[in-house]
């Protein structure tokens, strides 16, 4: 069996501008999506709460959702998992408090402070950069920690356990007031009373704080860009500068395109979803690479051909080679993308995606822009007529 | 067929068999309990394969610092009590010092964690403050107003605090688990961040866990006060004898309902038998009752002295369900003997009460300091302070020398609460105590159901796609296509190994990486085989084309990995966790492809056309 049997030579390069006015737009429109609506951020980035419940009566997905609504959290999302009455359970907080809750409980500490005899002032009151933890100081204050516990249940906060800890010096009277986490608070309304009637039991949950998301968002994309810029000085040292911004242009076309495909379907942008994408730009560059390659070994060996010329005998020839590799790739993830579950489906996605994204750029975005340095900057002016080649057979390579 | 040629089918050959001998006790068919118990090399599941919990924390190094104040503080005040005639020698100040010094400065924090300042009550004393003094302590002068002056942290020392905390806390967090002996526990830090996995098991279980991660363990003991006038002066109304100056006059405070005023009668040192008040309050609020009002007379308390909570003994003869009791101890603040001087901890049992508790062994410097302690204090009582709670207040009979401490535990409750009680105790005494307070960032847990419900679905997926890779490629290349395939196959298994060598866990994006190198792999052997055809169409010998084809695609080949490659590394430079596996998994798929793709690819290609001469190996 074999592709392109007949060695014909297409000439790719002569409808290069529709092509091309395709690329820019799609990579237009993905780079507007990008900023609007934007991608939808998974819980690695943004922080908040998820929750795998497996219930074990029957039960649907609007009373779990009414249960939430009473709880506050108004943005939750319930969906259901493959199996049986379980769920997957997602809201926005990551901390049972909140900035307005967190406003409300110091202000109602400080009128309660007011009625307590030699309770002193509230100083310091803030939320931990987790979440899980409330820290409170006071000033001239006699209060202990069972009381500082109290205190702030009494103010509204879902206090864990009956004390709160004492931090640094006796006089500093600087407490750490530690929170229900806010997964417990669910589970525990859902199948506690008032729930929805049922009971079950967790399955898996996450909870991310909002500071370990922002930091993650950051490394991210800081493991993006690094990647970019060391195969970028790897291109322009291995070959020369005609052909490294070509490669560069298609790395970011693939990298766009696949993180555009995220908005529009609305996938969820992971922490593995970074991942794919890094998988991507180094599949994309392997593909230029091959097909940069050949165009530089037919340079070498015609030196009378335009450019464009060139370009079509290379492709032409590596054309069986890159349907079969990326139909393989795909053919390896295609069933994680259809029989996987959750993460490893939206991996594979952007895998397909990004890998005929990047089979497609090889041809249509890196070599046409090398051949326009090349005819702009290297050869100006030059027109060498083509060389009536476009139907003959390749001449034998060296041996 | 040449020397080089068999050279190299040994190297493969050689590989093959080491991968599959470190592989082998990762297969239960196959292997045999003498294999596993003899090869050491696993095949690890990553969390979100078999279940179980990973937790993030965040080292709060703002209080390390604040609590470093506080001991900067402590060593202030022992050099002013030296340089005021007060306190003679090493070692700490006793209770008496503390009241003495206090008549004359006091040392309290200030406006940052790396601030205190001291107030002096007069001009000469606050003179004596130079700057040799200060400096020599480690501290800076940060401003001084009339007898006030504030002082602060060397910002050479905050910046070591900072980069050891973590290591610190990193260091306590894995001799804790050491202690719980969790098996197959990683413990690993990105900045401020520290992140423990833990595998398997149920919720309550990782709640331990958590608990006892987040456990200060702050261990102290103090020398009870049993002649403090506080209690009858605060309830009476009365001035205190023996206060020191400053100290306000109490106003009348009534023992409010639920808490009666109790003695013990023990002794306060040789020969002085006393009766020492103390606060009793019984039923479910009985600690809260005593805090409250504990609160409420703290501003009468004099410098040096506090009150202390603890559990009220009831007795042999109590009921098992008799509701709990709390009661006071008057002590003085500071702590004698902390946990740095602890060597380690055990639990053992009371064989007359058939009780378990702690027995504490002391450091050389622990030892010292409480044989001294010990020997001071003489038929007075030492209470052990446990994050802040009362555990017991024995009465110290002689010198204890070399000595050990009894930590008794939990009242009335069963046998093996108590027990428990103890090993948790233990846990987190021989561990020692965090350099600061953590701060929970992610927690992620993964049910023993579903992981194994997800892995089922992904090795399908991961079976499937390599099952269509294979089909796919002896379809199009024939005899060539069975070789790559071979290659592939050959690969996977090298992959395997690898992580198995280096212990590396396989985790569900890992597997999905395993499958895309199936499907990358192939593309080095795609490059041959294309570049073969073409040289055999430009009329050479197969045996000339497969040399030919191996030399062109090979520059091709080599740069398309670099670029992997860089990708890999920079993964597992700034990845986390699942996306670190995965990284790893790309970075053993880039060495194993060019292994299997090129090198062993081509010793077969190599014995078919020139030992066994086959003319046509490329299907079509």
């Amino acid at each position: 069996m074999e592709f392109n049997k007949s060695h014909r030579v297409y000439d790719f390069m002569g409808i290069r501008k529709y092509w091309i006015a395709l690329s820019l737009t799609l990579a237009l429109v993905s780079t507007v999506l990008l900023f609007k609506p934007g991608p939808k951020y998974g819980i690695d980035f943004l922080g908040g709460t998820e929750l795998t419940v497996q219930f074990d009566g029957a039960i649907d997905a609007g009373r779990i959702r009414a249960v939430l609504d009473r709880m506050g959290h108004d943005h939750s999302e319930v969906v259901p998992t493959q199996r049986e009455n379980e769920f997957l359970i997602r809201v926005e907080k990551s901390s049972p408090i909140d900035a307005a809750r967190s406003n409300q409980i110091r202000q109602s500490v400080i009128d309660r402070l007011a009625g307590i005899e030699h309770g002193g002032t509230l100083g310091d009151f803030r939320l931990s950069p987790g979440g899980d933890h409330l820290v409170v100081q006071f000033n001239d204050s006699t209060l202990a920690g069972p009381r500082v516990a109290t205190l702030l249940r009494d103010a509204g906060a879902n206090v864990r356990g009956d004390s709160a800890l004492q931090m640094g010096a006796t006089d500093d009277h600087r407490w750490q007031v530690p929170l229900v986490g806010i997964g417990d608070e669910i589970f525990r309304g859902l199948v506690g009373d008032g729930g929805v009637g049922t009971s079950g039991r967790l399955s898996a949950s996450v909870w991310v704080s909002p500071k370990a998301g922002a930091e993650l968002r950051y490394a991210a994309l800081r493991a993006v860009l690094y990647s970019i810029v060391f195969i970028m000085i790897y291109v322009a040292f291995r070959f020369d500068l005609r052909f490294a911004p070509g490669g560069i242009l298609a790395l970011f076309h693939d990298a766009v395109v696949t993180l555009g495909f995220f908005v529009v379907t609305r996938k969820e942008v992971t922490i593995s979803t970074v991942a794919a994408i890094l998988t991507v730009v180094g599949y994309s560059m392997n593909d230029t690479i091959i097909v940069y390659d050949r165009i530089r070994e037919n340079l070498a060996k015609r030196r009378n051909i335009r450019m464009l010329d060139v370009i079509n005998v290379s492709v032409s020839e590596m054309l069986s080679r890159t349907i079969l590799t990326s139909l393989t790739v795909v053919l390896s993830v295609s069933a994680f993308a259809i029989i996987g579950t959750g993460v490893i489906r939206d991996f594979a996605w952007a895998m397909i995606v990004g890998v005929l994204a990047g089979t497609y750029s090889s041809i249509y975005v890196a070599a046409p822009l090398t051949e326009w340095i090349d005819s702009r900057f290297f050869h100006p002016g030059e027109l060498v007529p083509v060389a009536a080649e476009t139907t003959a057979t390749p001449a034998p390579p060296a041996a | 067929m040449n020397r080089g040629w068999y050279w190299r089918l040994g190297t493969v050959l050689f590989v093959v068999v080491a991968a599959f001998v470190v592989l082998w006790p990762s297969i239960p068919r196959l292997s045999t309990p003498w294999v596993r118990s003899h090869i050491p090399f696993r095949l690890n599941e990553g969390l979100d394969i078999r279940g179980g919990a990973r937790l993030s924390y965040d080292v709060q190094i703002g209080q390390a610092i604040a609590d470093r104040r506080v001991r900067a503080m402590e060593d202030f005040r022992a050099q002013l009590a030296g340089d005021f005639g007060i306190h003679h020698g090493e070692g700490r100040l006793t209770p008496d010092e503390i009241t003495r010094l206090a008549e004359r400065v006091s040392v309290v924090v200030g406006g940052t964690n790396r601030e205190f300042v001291a107030r002096f009550r007069n001009a000469a004393d606050a003179g004596r403050v130079t700057d040799r003094l200060v400096s020599n302590r480690g501290l800076r002068r940060l401003g001084t107003s009339g007898t006030s002056i504030t002082l602060g942290l060397d910002p050479r020392e905050v910046t070591a605090l900072e980069d050891s905390a973590v290591q610190q806390a990193i260091q306590t967090i894995t001799n804790r688990i050491d202690e719980l002996a969790i098996k197959e526990t990683s413990i690993t830090a990105r900045g401020e961040t520290i992140v423990v996995e833990v595998p398997g098991r149920d919720q309550s279980y990782f709640q331990q866990i958590r608990d006892i991660i987040r456990r200060t363990a702050r261990l102290e003991f103090k020398i009870l006060d049993d002649e403090s006038p506080i209690l009858d002066a605060v309830i009476q109304g009365h001035a205190m004898q023996g206060a020191p100056e400053g100290t306000p006059t109490p106003t009348a405070h009534p023992l409010p309902a639920g808490i009666t005023l109790s003695q013990d009668f023990t002794t306060a040192g040789p020969g002085r038998n006393v009766s020492s008040p103390y606060l009793l309050s019984t039923g479910a609020d009985a600690r809260q009752h005593l805090a409250e009002y504990i609160d409420s007379i703290r501003q009468f308390i004099p410098e040096g002295r506090q009150i202390l909570l603890g559990k009220a003994d009831r007795g042999q003869n109590a009921a098992a369900n008799a509701p709990e009791s709390w009661r006071t101890y008057t002590v003085y603040s500071v702590a004698q003997v902390d946990g740095s001087m602890i060597d380690d901890a055990r639990v053992s049992v009371d064989p007359q009460e058939n009780r378990p508790y702690v027995q504490l062994t002391f450091n050389r410097r622990g030892g010292e300091v409480f044989a001294r302690v010990t020997e001071e204090n003489i038929k007075k009582r030492f209470a052990i302070v446990l994050d802040d709670r009362v555990n017991s207040a024995p009465v110290i009979q002689a010198r204890i020398g070399g000595g050990s401490a009894r930590i008794t535990l939990g009242g009335d409750t069963d046998y093996r609460s108590v027990l428990r009680e103890a090993n948790d105790l233990v846990v987190v005494l021989r561990a020692g105590a965090l350099p600061a307070p953590l701060s929970e960032g992610k927690q992620d847990y993964v049910g023993p159901t579903l992981g194994s419900d997800t892995i089922r679905h992904a090795r399908n997926a991961m079976m499937v796609g390599i099952a269509l890779v294979l089909l796919f490629m002896a379809v199009y290349y024939g005899a060539a296509g069975w070789i790559a395939n071979g290659a592939v196959l050959v690969n996977l298994g090298l992959q395997l190994a690898t992580l198995a060598l280096f212990g590396a866990t396989i985790t569900l994006p890992g597997l999905a990486g395993l499958a895309l190198t199936v499907g990358m792999s192939v593309d080095n052997n795609v490059l041959i085989n294309e570049r073969v055809r073409e040289e055999m169409r430009g009329g050479k010998t197969l045996r000339a084309a497969v040399d030919a084809g191996y030399n062109h695609a090979f520059t091709a080949i080599f740069d398309g990995h670099i670029t992997t490659l860089i990708s890999g590394v920079v993964l597992l430079q700034y990845g986390t966790g699942p996306v670190k596996g995965f990284a790893v998994t790309l970075l053993i798929g880039v060495i194993a492809n060019l292994f299997t793709g090129v090198f062993a690819t081509r010793v077969v290609f190599d014995w078919l056309v020139r030992g066994l001469r086959v003319k046509s190996l490329l299907g079509s």
